[in-house]
């Protein structure tokens, strides 16, 4: 095989319900016009006959789920171009099912837990509503991520599925969660009050350490455009409160207001 | 073992397969209406399935009459080449304008505007084409915000789940069996209505843009259980997708006005010269069908050829169209291609097919008692995100009319356990010189692709279905899986696929070989003209023991074609 016709892959192979322990296989695959690492894998199965499992469905950036790691890193299959050598293995942070395809409900349920859905107390006036390309512009720079949580699986601060609870260090929902609660949280027309949602989501976890925006293959501003935006409504909203807290009231004796022993 | 198999009973009034746009309207309707829902998806709600390419939004203008009227003429002649149900597009294009855009933007579904407010169009700013919130991702937004509502509203859902087939008894579907593909669990369900909603299109050739799960099933099982369908020859192809990589197939570099301009994309030869552009054909008020016929002409002037050596070119349009506007352009980018300046290989794709399960566009009632197929399963595609939420609406509406009269029928044992047998069978590990179920699907599609491409002859016809039958008598028996663990075996999926796409794809060439005229997309290099006097007809399928029964029935409505025969390569339409 020569160097510049082929690849090498070595791909990680592991289901759980038999396998005592995951292995690899190694394909030599030939190279492809502007191969991507999905074009390799599709060619493992249909051509060196490999029963592999590897989850995709759109091939072309849409439907987010191809997340692998290649050599460590990790990528949308669909999207990272193929490399002389290879080791494909599966999202880290995320159970296997099999092979390369991981259970990613843990994330998906952390974004669900957020609401992030657009919530009216104006009612919606009628098509087009009004509204600015400026107006909708923080919102607008989210719009494109896909969920594919390849920033959350990369997140050094993400607890692993199995230790995530509701205690402090626990908590962190993680970047893919929070783009998709800023994107409704940042929207002009969202008119409910977000920050206890964005502190049950365990925001000070995050360390800005911008491997999220790294590793995203839609270039989405993680950081800056999702999680610098929803601890400044946080911090607002709790400033506003120690005022009220601190301006004279006759309500401060309700209940929830006073501390626990 | 073999008895521990019918893993799972569970029983619902309404079931909904498919978890694109036509499946999730169809879903939150039934669960509005008060009814029980289970909705079935092979790959995820929102993320597998076609709803997620849908490109262009478009607008309508249906408080005007005269525009209305206008609309609905234009759609039916290039749209569907006169076949199409013309009173269904104008119902469809209401509940647009009425429904599905102010619902959709209140769920926050942001149709790009401008700095004014005003929503971005190419051309017409009352009826043209919009997007959500960029060109190319509007059907992945779509999807995004009703996912979201499915999952909120906790509509019971299976996802990763492969349907398998209807169950039918004294002519009536009183459930579905199917495959749980991440525990390897067969489910039987228990129901007084079934919607199918499993889209229009079908990964049955080499390049196509439908997704990997789309392999024909909804066609196959609806086909199976006695439904009929309908116009499965027309089949609709797309010159101006990229050639590579293989895995970008689907990217596609609409022909239609970019926003802000009038401007479209043009075609290449391999000489590098312009072969199409639509301002070449200025009455031509669509150019998706003759994109198509330029190319033909330019193949056989050997300038190009189907799978590569055309190119697709933005060169003429200002750099800020592309990088604001359009979700494609990243990927050239990410190729290392200067989109403003250079000019991408393309080739053509396999796209959706306007025929499938016949159904009455007002009730979306197939041939099959209690089985209805909105969207671009049914027979009436034309092929549009909005248009597939209005069928899925109407469809759940009458399933739930239907699901309040009955009670739940028994199943037939019997049935249910030969399908049960069947996923059974399929479930052993291949043998020394057998093929993977993924390798049998791959020649299948070559298949297709070298003889069912967009041009037909008759002789090619028959070489394809002696080929097919070649695969399912000598190679069909030694598919074997590469193991038979049940934890997502995804090879068992596709094995089950391959049987699917053997029978879709005998089926629409027998379909396309009954058709002795061209139109639309479909186009027979032996019958190289439109008769309208004798093929302004339906072509409807009807399965007869092991073998199938055509009919056609008439299509003339009251936008007809104005000439009785044309030359298909010069025609308008």
């Amino acid at each position: 095989m020569s160097i510049d016709t082929h690849l090498s892959a070595k791909i990680f192979r592991y289901d759980p319900t038999t396998d005592t322990a995951p292995r690899y296989d190694t394909v030599e695959v030939p190279l492809q016009s502007r191969m991507r690492v999905l074009d390799v894998l599709e060619y493992a199965v249909e051509n060196c006959g490999l029963g592999l499992a590897f989850r995709h469905f759109c091939g072309v950036k849409r439907c987010g789920m191809c997340g692998v790691n290649v050599n460590g890193k990790p990528v949308l299959a669909c999207w990272e171009e193929a490399t002389p050598s290879m080791l494909i293995e599966p999202l880290a942070n995320l159970p296997v099912i099999r092979d390369l395809t991981v259970d990613r409900s843990a994330f998906e349920r952390a974004t669900i837990e957020l609401e992030p859905r657009l919530v009216r107390q104006t009612p919606y006036s009628s098509f087009p509503e009004a509204m600015t390309h400026g107006e909708v512009e923080e919102s607008f720079r989210l719009m494109n991520c896909i969920e594919c949580y390849v920033c959350s699986s990369a997140c050094p601060a993400m607890p692993a599925p199995q230790q995530r609870d509701d205690t402090p260090r626990h908590n962190f929902a993680g970047p893919g969660s929070l783009v998709q609660l800023a994107k409704v949280a940042l929207h002009p027309k969202d008119e409910l009050d977000r920050s206890g949602l964005i502190e049950s989501a365990g925001i000070e976890n995050c360390t800005w350490c911008y491997r999220c925006e790294e590793v995203c293959p839609v270039g989405i501003p993680i950081v800056s455009g999702a999680i610098l935006p929803l601890r400044a409504i946080a911090l607002k909203t709790r400033e506003s409160v120690g005022r009220d807290v601190a301006a004279p009231s006759g309500s401060c004796e309700s209940p929830g207001n006073t501390s626990p022993p | 073992m073999q008895s521990s198999q019918a893993n799972r009973t569970l029983e619902t009034d309404v079931v909904v397969i498919g978890g694109g746009s036509a499946g999730v309207y169809a879903a939150l309707k039934v669960q509005a209406e008060g009814l029980r829902v289970l909705q079935i998806v092979k790959g995820f709600v929102g993320r597998s399935g076609a709803s997620i390419f849908a490109g262009n939004l478009q607008l309508q203008k249906t408080k005007d009459p005269v525009a209305e009227e206008k609309f609905v003429a234009v759609r039916a002649r290039y749209g569907s080449s006169y076949l199409n149900d013309q009173d269904y597009i104008k119902r469809a294009c209401r509940f647009t304008e009425d429904v599905f855009f102010p619902e959709m933007e209140a769920r926050g579904l942001y149709i790009r505007r401008d700095e004014r407010g005003e929503l971005i169009t190419s051309s017409d700013r009352a009826a043209g084409n919009v997007w959500a919130p960029n060109q190319g991702f509007s059907g992945t937004m779509i999807m995004e915000l009703l996912r979201k509502e499915v999952l909120a509203r906790k509509v019971p859902l299976l996802q990763e789940t492969m349907v398998t087939s209807l169950v039918v008894t004294e002519e009536q579907v009183v459930g579905v069996t199917a495959l749980d593909i991440v525990r390897g669990e067969l489910i039987v369900v228990r129901a007084k209505a079934v919607i199918i909603a499993t889209g229009p299109g079908n990964y049955l050739a080499t390049r196509s843009t439908a997704t990997r799960e789309q392999c024909g099933n909804g066609f196959a099982m609806a086909y199976r259980a006695g439904a009929q369908m309908q116009d499965l020859e027309m089949q609709w192809f797309h010159a101006s997708d990229i050639a590579a990589p293989k895995a970008w197939m689907r990217l596609h570099l609409y022909p239609n006005p970019m926003p802000v301009t009038d401007k479209t994309l043009r075609l290449y030869g391999t000489d590098r010269t312009t072969f199409f552009e639509p301002a070449m054909y200025p009455q031509v008020k669509q150019p998706y069908y003759l994109q198509l016929r330029r190319l033909y002409n330019e193949v056989k002037k050997g300038n190009a050829r189907w799978h590569g050596g055309f190119y697709g070119g933005y060169t003429h349009i200002e750099p800020e169209i592309m990088e604001n506007y359009s979700y494609q352009t990243q990927f050239f980018k990410h190729l290392g291609i200067d989109i403003n300046k250079e000019l991408v290989e393309l080739g053509i794709t396999w796209h959706l097919t306007f025929g499938g399960i016949r159904t009455d566009t007002h009730t979306f009632a197939s041939s099959l008692t209690g089985l209805y197929a909105p969207g671009g399963v049914g027979s009436h595609g034309v092929g549009s995100i909005t248009y597939v939420a209005y069928d899925g609406t109407v469809a759940a509406e009458q399933a739930c009319e239907r699901a309040r009269r009955l009670t739940l029928q028994p199943l037939p044992e019997e049935q249910v356990q030969r399908e049960q047998r069947r996923l059974q069978g399929r479930l052993k590990v291949k043998g020394e010189a057998g093929l993977l179920p993924a390798q049998i699907k791959k020649r299948i599609r070559e298949i297709m692709t070298e003889k069912m491409g967009y041009v037909k002859s008759e002789s090619r016809m028959a070489s394809a279905l002696d080929d097919l039958s070649e695969v399912r008598e000598r190679t069909l028996p030694g598919m074997g899986l590469g193991s038979t663990s049940r934890n997502w075996n995804y090879d068992w999926v596709e094995a089950l696929d391959a049987e699917d796409m053997l029978d879709v794809c005998e089926l629409t060439i027998r379909s396309s070989m009954q058709r002795k005229e061209s139109r639309g997309y479909f186009f027979r290099e032996d019958y190289p003209y439109i008769d309208n006097k004798n093929w302004l007809k339906h072509t409807v399928a009807t399965r007869v023991g092991d073998d199938v029964r055509f009919e056609h029935t008439p299509a003339v409505q009251k936008f007809a074609p104005p000439t009785e025969t044309d030359d298909f390569l010069t025609a308008d339409y």
